[in-house]
C-alpha cells in the first residue's frame, strides 16, 4: 500500500462518529442520500460539508463533491482524484474521478443507490438559509443534471442536517481548533513585529501570512484587514500605503489546520495607541468577559446580544472618551467552514438568534465597544468553546490592544 | 472620519472603456440587453474573473457580482456598506455599487428591471475550461428567473471568453508584473530549499515573497517533494521534511491585481538524475522552438502538431497540458499535448493572447514530469516570454 502523505488527519473513530450522527438525522427525516456539492468559494468554506464527511479537501481549487448514502459506501468525487485524494486520507475508499463533470458522477452514484423514487437531500440547495449562503452553494449546471436524471425523486434541502451535526464539536475537533488558534496567535506576533512606522501595509500582511503558513496553516484562509487612522471595518485585503505612527490595523485572522479555522481579532496600533481606544478596550474587555461567563448550554445568541448591550451600558464610564460607549455582539460558529449560528452587525436573522448554545459548540466571540459618537470602535476576539461552566478561550494572548515598536 | 483612498493597482479609464465597448459590441451581435455575472470566489478567486474584468472589483475572496447593461451604468453588487465605501474609493470604473447582504438575486433583479432587460446573457452558465457545469449558483439564478418570467437567459460564457482572450497592453503589463513577482518568489524558494526544511515552510517562503512584492496571496501554489519518481505537484501542503536527493516539483502562480502568470521550477537536492536532466533539456529546447513558432495567424491545431512533432523527434511522447490561457482566471483555451483533435483546432492565435506554455516530454509511466515553461504573450512579431528567469533544472 502506498504511504499516506505526512499530513495531520482525524481518526477513524471520528469518522464513524460523524457518519453515525448524520445518518441518524437522515433516518429521522426519511432521507436516502445526501449530496454535498463542490464549491471552492469563500476560502473553501462553502465546501466544508464535503470535507466534513469524506476528509478530502484543502487547496483553493480542489472541487470535491460527496454522495453520502443512508447505507453503503460514501463517495468522494474529485478531479485528478487519484493520487490527489487517495493519498491524503483514510476515511473514504470510494474516490471517483470527475474530470470536472461533477453532476455526471453524482448521478452515476445516485443511480447505483437506486434512489429514483427516493428522497435526495442536497446541502446548499438555497431553500433553507445557510450561515452565509441564503441562496445556497450548489451550482446551476450540477443541480440541473441531478434534477433531470431523477424527475421522480423528492429533492430536499439537507443544509440543516449538516449544520446541526457540525454545531457540536468532538474533542478531536476542539484539539484541532486549539492548534489553529495557536497558529493565529503566532501570526499576530509576526504582525506586531512587522507593523513599524514606514512599513508598507502589504508587507505587514505578508509577514502575517508567512507566519500562518510556516506554522502549518493551509491556504486559502480568511484574513480580513484594514489599516489607517481609527479604521472601523475590515475588508479582504491590505493596501500599498505606508504605515504611520498612530495607525490602527484591525483584522480577522484565521488559520486552517486540517481545514479547521479558529479566528482571532486583534487591534494593532503602530507605535502608539489612541487614547480613545485605550479606554474603549476596557469596556470591551468587560463585555467579553461577561459574555464568556455566560457561554453555557441553553443560552440563546439573542440573550447574549442583550447581555452585551446591558454590560456595556453598565461598564461604560460616565466621563472620558469611553463615556456612553455601547456594546454590540459579533459571534459566529467556527469549525470546518461557514459554521453557524451567526450574529453580526448585519446578520441578525431570527432563526440564527434563536439557536440555543450547546456544550462543545465553538465560536469566535468578538463583541465591540463603540464610542458614543460612533466614530471609534474597539473589537477584540478569541475562539471559545462552550462548556457547562461557561466559555473557555482557545487562545492565550493577553486581552488588550497590541502596540508595535515605534 | 472618511476613509483614505486605498492604494491598490488599478487600470485606466481608457482600459475600462475599451473593455465595455468590446463587450457591448459582442452583446449587440448576440442581441443581449444585459450581461450578468454572479458571485463565485472558487478556484483561488478565478471564478470571479468575469466580474472583476467588468468592474475591477474583486480578489482575495471578495463577494461581488455585476450587471453590464447594453447602455447606461454598469452595476456592481457587493456584500454591504463597508465594501461600497471602500471600493467606491479604491477604483473609479463603477459608481453604481449596491449592497446585497449576501442575497445577490434581489439587486440583480432590481437592476434588470430598471433597464427593462428582455434578453440577458449569463456569464459562466456552463462550458468553462475548469467548470463545464458552470459557476452560477443555482439558488441565485432561479430567483432571478422566477422574478423575470418574460426574460430569456442565454449562456454568455463564450462571448466573455472571446473578449477576455485578447489582452490589451495594460493587461499584459500586469501579467508581466505577475511574472516578475513569481520569479522573485521562485528565487526565495530556491534559496530556502534544503534538507531539513519542511514543505509548508517552503510554501510560506513563496507566499511571503509574493505578497511582499505586491501580489495577491489567494493564488495557486502546487507543490510536491520526494523521489526518486517526480513527485506530484499537489494542493495539500504537507509538513514533510526534505531529504537529500529529493526532487521538488512546482506549478505556481503570481497574481497582480488578479492577473496571473504561471511558472514551473524543478529543483533537486543533490545531483540531477541523468534521465530527468535529459528530459528537462529536451523540454527547454522545445519551449524555445515553440516560442519562435508561435505567431498571430497560425491555428491551435498547428501549435499542437508542431509540439508533437518536436517531442517525437526528441525521442519522447507528448503529455500533459501544453498551453492554456492566462489572465484573470479561467482563461481559454486549454490545449492538451497528446490530443490531435479538439474544438479549438482551427481557431487562430491572435495578437494579445497570453498563455502558459509548458511542453512536456514523457518517457514510459510518469506520475508527473518536470519541464521548462513560462507565461508568454503573442505579439505582432511573434511570442514573447513574460518571465525573465533562466529556465533551468536547479541542483542544490
Amino acid at each position: 500500500m502506498t504511504e499516506l502523505y505526512p499530513y495531520p488527519r482525524f481518526s477513524l473513530a471520528e469518522r464513524d462518529r460523524r457518519w453515525k450522527a448524520v445518518r441518524e438525522k437522515m433516518a429521522e427525516q426519511n432521507i436516502d442520500v445526501i449530496v454535498t456539492p463542490q464549491n471552492t468559494g469563500h476560502s473553501m468554506d462553502f465546501q466544508a460539508n464535503t470535507r466534513y464527511l469524506t476528509h478530502c479537501g484543502g487547496g483553493g481549487d480542489a472541487d470535491i463533491a460527496a454522495v453520502f448514502p443512508l447505507n453503503g459506501a460514501v463517495t468522494a468525487i474529485a478531479t485528478t482524484a487519484d493520487p490527489r485524494w487517495t493519498l491524503t486520507q483514510d476515511w473514504t475508499a470510494d474516490v471517483r474521478e470527475a474530470r470536472r463533470e461533477y453532476g455526471r458522477i453524482i448521478v452515476e452514484r445516485l443511480k447505483e443507490l437506486k434512489v429514483e423514487r427516493g428522497r435526495i437531500g442536497i446541502t446548499g440547495l438555497g431553500k433553507v438559509e445557510g450561515t452565509r449562503t441564503p441562496e445556497g452553494t450548489i451550482l446551476h449546471g450540477t443541480y440541473e443534471k441531478i434534477r433531470a436524471a431523477f424527475p421522480e425523486a423528492a429533492i430536499v434541502d439537507a443544509t440543516p442536517i449538516l449544520t446541526e451535526v457540525r454545531y457540536i464539536k468532538s474533542q478531536e475537533e476542539i484539539d484541532v481548533l486549539t492548534r489553529s488558534m495557536e497558529i493565529v496567535e503566532l501570526a499576530y506576533q509576526a504582525e506586531i513585529e512587522a507593523a513599524r512606522p514606514g512599513a508598507r501595509d502589504w508587507d505587514v500582511w505578508a509577514a502575517t501570512q508567512y507566519a500562518l503558513m510556516r506554522n502549518g496553516s493551509e491556504m486559502p484562509v480568511h484574513c480580513n484587514w484594514i489599516s489607517g487612522k481609527n479604521v472601523r471595518r475590515t475588508l479582504t485585503r491590505p493596501s500599498l500605503r505606508l504605515l504611520e505612527p498612530g495607525d490602527l490595523i484591525i483584522n480577522e485572522v484565521e488559520a486552517s489546520w486540517i481545514g479547521y479555522r479558529s479566528q482571532g481579532v486583534q487591534p494593532v496600533f503602530v507605535g502608539k495607541a489612541d487614547p480613545v481606544h485605550q479606554e474603549l478596550i476596557k469596556v470591551q474587555r468587560e463585555v467579553f468577559n461577561r459574555v464568556l461567563e455566560n457561554l453555557k448550554p441553553g443560552v440563546t445568541v439573542k440573550e447574549l446580544a442583550e447581555l452585551t448591550v446591558k454590560t456595556a451600558a453598565a461598564a461604560a464610564p460616565k466621563t472620558g472618551p469611553a463615556a456612553g460607549a455601547r456594546g454590540d455582539l459579533n459571534m459566529h460558529g467556527r469549525g470546518a467552514g461557514d459554521d453557524g449560528p451567526i450574529i453580526t452587525a448585519h446578520a441578525k436573522s431570527p432563526q440564527q438568534l434563536g439557536v440555543a448554545l450547546r456544550e462543545n459548540m465553538v465560536f469566535i466571540c468578538k463583541p465591540s465597544a463603540i464610542a458614543a459618537d460612533g466614530q471609534s470602535l474597539s473589537t477584540w476576539g478569541d475562539t471559545v468553546v462552550i462548556t457547562k461552566n461557561g466559555g473557555k478561550r482557545l487562545g492565550k494572548r493577553p486581552h488588550d490592544l497590541a502596540v508595535s515598536a515605534g | 472620519m472618511a476613509l483614505e483612498k486605498p492604494i491598490i493597482p488599478t487600470f485606466s479609464l481608457a482600459e475600462r472603456d475599451r473593455r465595455w465597448a468590446r463587450l457591448r459590441e459582442e452583446m449587440r451581435r448576440a442581441r443581449l440587453d444585459a450581461l450578468i455575472s454572479l458571485p463565485n470566489q472558487g478556484h483561488w478567486d478565478q471564478f470571479s474573473a468575469d466580474t472583476r474584468y467588468i468592474t475591477q472589483i474583486g480578489g482575495t475572496q471578495t463577494e461581488v457580482g455585476a450587471v453590464l447593461a447594453l447602455e447606461g451604468e454598469v452595476t456592481a453588487i457587493v456584500r454591504g456598506a463597508n465594501e461600497i465605501e471602500w471600493w467606491g474609493l479604491a477604483q473609479d470604473w463603477v459608481k453604481d455599487i449596491r449592497p446585497s447582504r449576501r442575497s445577490y438575486g434581489e439587486p440583480v433583479i432590481e437592476r434588470l428591471k430598471e433597464i427593462r432587460a428582455e434578453r440577458v446573457g449569463v456569464v459562466g452558465l456552463g462550458g468553462l475550461v475548469r467548470a463545464p457545469e458552470g459557476i452560477v449558483p443555482w439558488g441565485t439564478f432561479e430567483k432571478i428567473r422566477r422574478a423575470l418570467p418574460r426574460a430569456t437567459f442565454e449562456n454568455a460564457t463564450e462571448l466573455m471568453q472571446t473578449v477576455r482572450s485578447v489582452k490589451s497592453a495594460e493587461e499584459i503589463a500586469f501579467i508581466e508584473k505577475a511574472a516578475e513577482i513569481i520569479g522573485h518568489a521562485i528565487e526565495a524558494l530556491i534559496a530556502h530549499a534544503q534538507p531539513g526544511a519542511r514543505e509548508n515552510e517552503l510554501i510560506a517562503e513563496l507566499l511571503r515573497e509574493i505578497v511582499r512584492r505586491g501580489g495577491e496571496p489567494i493564488t495557486m501554489l502546487l507543490f510536491g517533494s520526494g523521489g526518486p519518481e517526480v513527485p506530484w505537484a499537489q494542493r495539500v501542503f504537507t509538513t514533510r521534511e526534505l531529504k537529500p536527493g529529493d526532487l521538488i516539483n512546482t506549478e505556481v502562480e503570481g497574481k497582480y491585481a488578479g492577473y496571473i502568470a504561471q511558472a514551473l521550477q524543478p529543483i533537486v537536492l543533490g545531483p540531477k538524475p541523468k534521465e530527468l536532466e535529459k528530459i528537462f533539456a529536451a523540454t527547454k529546447v522545445i519551449f524555445e522552438r515553440m516560442l519562435k513558432f508561435l505567431k498571430p495567424g497560425i491555428t491551435f491545431g498547428e501549435v499542437v502538431g508542431f509540439y508533437q512533432e518536436q517531442v517525437k523527434s526528441a525521442g519522447y511522447e507528448p503529455d500533459g497540458a501544453l498551453l492554456h490561457g492566462r489572465g484573470l482566471g479561467e482563461d481559454a483555451p486549454m490545449l492538451w499535448g497528446a490530443r490531435a483533435d479538439f474544438p479549438e483546432k482551427n481557431a487562430r492565435l491572435k495578437e494579445g493572447h497570453v498563455f502558459i506554455l509548458k511542453p512536456a516530454c514523457r518517457q514510459g509511466f510518469m506520475r508527473d514530469s518536470i519541464r521548462a515553461g513560462d507565461t508568454v504573450a503573442i505579439e505582432a512579431g511573434g511570442a514573447r516570454r513574460l518571465g525573465k528567469r533562466e529556465l533551468t533544472f536547479i541542483a542544490k
